[in-house]
C-alpha cells in the first residue's frame, strides 16, 4: 500500500503540493489525473525519494519513507519501476542496454543473460529485435516512452510508478502499453501509480482514481464512480470542456476579448 | 534630502550585493567540499566499476597525451631560448640545462597539464553529467537501484586522480626533450654536457613534488567538473554555465595549489 498524507511542497514561492492525500492499494492501480503543470510529476518524483516533500507523510506497506536512502528503499521494497515522463533514457547507452541496466548493474545479472531478458521486455511493448541496437537519439518519441517504459519493468518490480505511458503513442499502440500496465498489476500483483491525462486509458487501467487540482486532491474514488459523480471537476475533465470550475488563463483572455 | 539619500541607498545595495554573494559562495564552497568528502566515500565503498574506471582512464589519460605533450614539447623550447638570452650567453653550458628541467619537471608541466585537462577534460565532465541531470537521466539511475556516485563520479576521479601523475611524467620527458632540441640544434650546446646537467639536477623531491601537484590538480578538476554537472539546472543553457564554472573555478583552483604545494615542498627541502 503506497500512501501520502499532508505532503507540502514548494518551490519558491510556487507552492506545488498543499496537503496532498493519495493512497493505493496493494495489488491495485490508482490513476492520478490533473492539468499540465498541476503537480503531478513532483508527486511521483516525492515517492520515489527524488524531491523531499517540506511536510506530510509517506508510506509503503506502514513504513515511514520520507528521507529513505536509496539503498535502504532497494533494500525494504526491491527496485522500483519508474517510467518518466520524457523517459529519460541513458542517452549513452543503446536500447536494450537501457533496459538491462537494471539487471546487470543493479542485481549483477550477466549481460547475455540480461540481453534475453530485455529482448522479451521490448517484444512486451512492441519494438522489434532490430530497436535493440539503436542508440536512444535514434527513436521516435513514441519508441523511447516504449523503451522506458520497458526499463521501468524490466526487474518485474512490486511497485511501479507511470508518468503519463501513453502520451505521443498511437491509439493502438496505447491500447497495448494499457493491456501491458494492467498485466503487470494482476498477474505480477504489483502496486501502480500511474499519472495520464487520456480518459480512455483511464477507463482501461484504474481501480481508483485521484483527481489533484491546485496542489489538493479534491476528488477520491473507484473508476465505476467517475461516471456517476457531480462533482464538477471531474465531471469537466471527462467531458474535456472548457466551461466549468477549471479555468485557464488562456480562456479567461478570450472571453475578454469576445 | 533625496540628493543625499541616492548614494546610501547604492552603498546599501552594494553591501547587500556583497553580503548575498558572499553567503551564497561560502554555501557553495561547503557543498564542494561536502561532495569531496561523498566522492571519496563512494571511490571506497564497493561496488567498483572496473569497466567504467578503464573507458575514463582511456578517456582522460590516453586522449590527452596529444595535447600534455605539444604543450610541454613547445614550453621546453621557449624555456630553452628564453634562458639564453636572459643569460646572453653567458655560462649557457651550465645553467641552461638546470633552469630548463627543474622550469618544466616543477613547474611548467603540471600546471600546464592540469590547465590543458581543466579545459579538456573538466569541462567535458560537467556537459555530460549536466545533460545527465537536466534529462533526469540521473534521477531514473537511482530509481533503477544505482548509486550515481558510485557509476558516474567515482570512475572519473579515481582516472583523473591517475592518469594526471603519468600524462605529467611523459611530458617532464618531453619538455626536457625540446630544451634540448634548442640547445643542441640551435645554440650549439653540447649534447652529452647538456644530458650530464639535466640529470645532475634532476632531484626526486623536485620530480616527486611536480607528480604531487600532478596529482592535487587531477582530483581538484574532476571533483569540479563533476560537482558542477550533477548540481545543473535548466536546461541547456544552465549546462553551459555550468561548464564555464568549471573551467574557470577549477583554472583558479590549480593555480592557488600550485602555490601551496610549492610552499609545502619549500618547507620540507630547507
Ligand atoms: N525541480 C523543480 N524546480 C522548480 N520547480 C519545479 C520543479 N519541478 C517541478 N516544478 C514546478 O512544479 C509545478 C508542477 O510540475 P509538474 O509536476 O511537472 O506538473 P505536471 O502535473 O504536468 O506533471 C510546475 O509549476 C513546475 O514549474
Ligand atoms: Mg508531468
Amino acid at each position: 500500500m503506497i500512501k501520502m498524507q499532508n505532503i507540502s511542497k514548494a518551490f519558491g514561492n510556487n507552492h506545488v503540493l498543499k496537503d496532498f492525500n493519495l493512497e493505493a492499494k496493494k495489488g491495485s492501480s490508482l490513476v492520478i489525473l490533473g492539468g499540465s503543470g498541476s503537480g503531478k510529476s513532483v508527486c511521483l518524483k516525492c515517492l520515489l525519494g527524488l524531491l523531499e516533500p517540506d511536510s506530510g507523510d509517506m508510506t509503503i506497506n506502514k513504513t515511514r519513507i520520507n528521507g529513505l536512502s536509496q539503498k535502504q528503499r532497494t533494500r525494504t521494497f526491491g527496485q522500483i519501476g519508474m517510467l518518466f515522463q520524457n523517459a529519460a533514457l541513458f542517452d549513452s547507452l543503446n536500447v536494450w542496454r537501457n533496459v538491462a541496466f537494471g539487471l546487470i548493474e543493479g542485481q549483477g545479472m550477466n549481460p547475455e543473460q540480461a540481453h534475453e531478458i530485455a529482448l522479451l521486455k521490448l517484444a512486451q511493448v512492441g519494438l522489434q529485435e532490430s530497436v535493440a541496437e539503436l542508440l536512444p537519439n535514434e527513436l521516435s518519441g513514441g519508441m523511447r516512452k516504449r523503451v522506458g517504459l520497458a526499463r521501468a519493468i524490466a526487474t518485474e518490480p512490486k511497485i511501479l510508478f507511470f508518468d503519463e505511458p501513453t502520451t505521443g503513442l498511437d491509439p493502438i499502440m496505447g491500447q497495448v502499453i494499457d493491456e501491458l500496465i494492467v498485466s503487470c498489476v494482476k498477474e505480477l500483483g504489483a502496486t501502480a501509480v500511474t499519472i495520464t491525462h487520456d480518459m480512455q486509458s483511464l477507463r482501461r487501467i484504474a481501480d481508483d482514481v485521484v483527481m489533484l487540482f491546485e496542489g489538493r486532491d479534491i476528488w477520491h474514488g473507484s473508476v465505476q464512480e467517475i461516471d456517476s459523480t457531480d462533482n464538477p471537476y471531474i465531471r469537466q475533465f471527462v467531458e474535456g470542456s472548457s466551461e466549468g470550475p477549471i479555468t485557464m488563463p488562456l480562456f479567461k483572455l478570450g472571453a475578454k476579448g469576445s | 534630502m533625496s540628493l543625499v539619500r541616492v548614494p546610501i541607498n547604492i552603498l546599501r545595495l552594494i553591501l547587500r550585493l556583497i553580503g548575498g554573494n558572499t553567503w551564497r559562495m561560502i554555501e557553495e564552497i561547503g557543498a564542494i567540499f561536502r561532495f569531496c568528502v561523498l566522492s571519496l566515500i563512494a571511490i571506497v565503498q564497493p561496488p567498483f566499476y572496473f569497466r567504467l574506471f578503464l573507458q575514463q582512464l582511456l578517456n582522460v589519460g590516453y586522449y590527452s597525451l596529444p595535447v600534455v605533450g605539444l604543450t610541454t614539447l613547445f614550453s621546453g623550447m621557449v624555456m630553452a631560448l628564453q634562458t639564453y638570452s636572459g643569460f646572453s650567453g653567458v655560462g649557457a653550458e651550465a645553467t641552461l640545462p638546470r633552469v630548463v628541467s627543474i622550469a618544466i619537471v616543477r613547474e611548467l608541466a603540471p600546471v600546464l597539464a592540469g590547465l590543458m585537462l581543466a579545459g579538456r577534460v573538466g569541462a567535458a565532465m560537467t556537459a555530460e553529467l549536466g545533460t545527465m541531470r537536466v534529462t533526469e537521466q540521473i534521477d531514473a539511475m537511482h530509481t533503477l537501484g544505482i548509486n550515481p556516485m558510485r557509476y558516474l563520479v567515482a570512475p572519473r576521479i579515481l582516472a583523473c586522480t591517475i592518469a594526471l601523475p603519468i600524462l605529467v611524467a611523459l611530458g617532464d620527458s618531453l619538455g626536457i626533450y625540446g630544451g634540448y632540441l634548442i640547445a643542441v640544434y640551435k645554440l650549439g650546446l653540447n649534447s652529452a654536457n647538456f644530458i650530464d646537467h639535466v640529470l645532475d639536477s634532476l632531484q626526486w623531491i623536485g620530480v616527486f613534488s611536480g607528480l604531487c601537484k600532478a596529482a592535487a590538480f587531477g582530483f581538484t578538476l574532476s571533483i569540479i567538473g563533476c560537482y558542477f554537472g550533477f548540481h545543473s539546472r535548466g536546461g541547456a543553457a544552465g549546462v553551459g554555465i555550468a561548464t564555464t564554472n568549471t573551467v574557470v573555478i577549477s583554472s583558479i583552483l590549480i593555480l592557488i595549489l600550485n602555490f601551496i604545494i610549492t610552499e609545502i615542498f619549500f618547507q620540507v627541502q630547507l
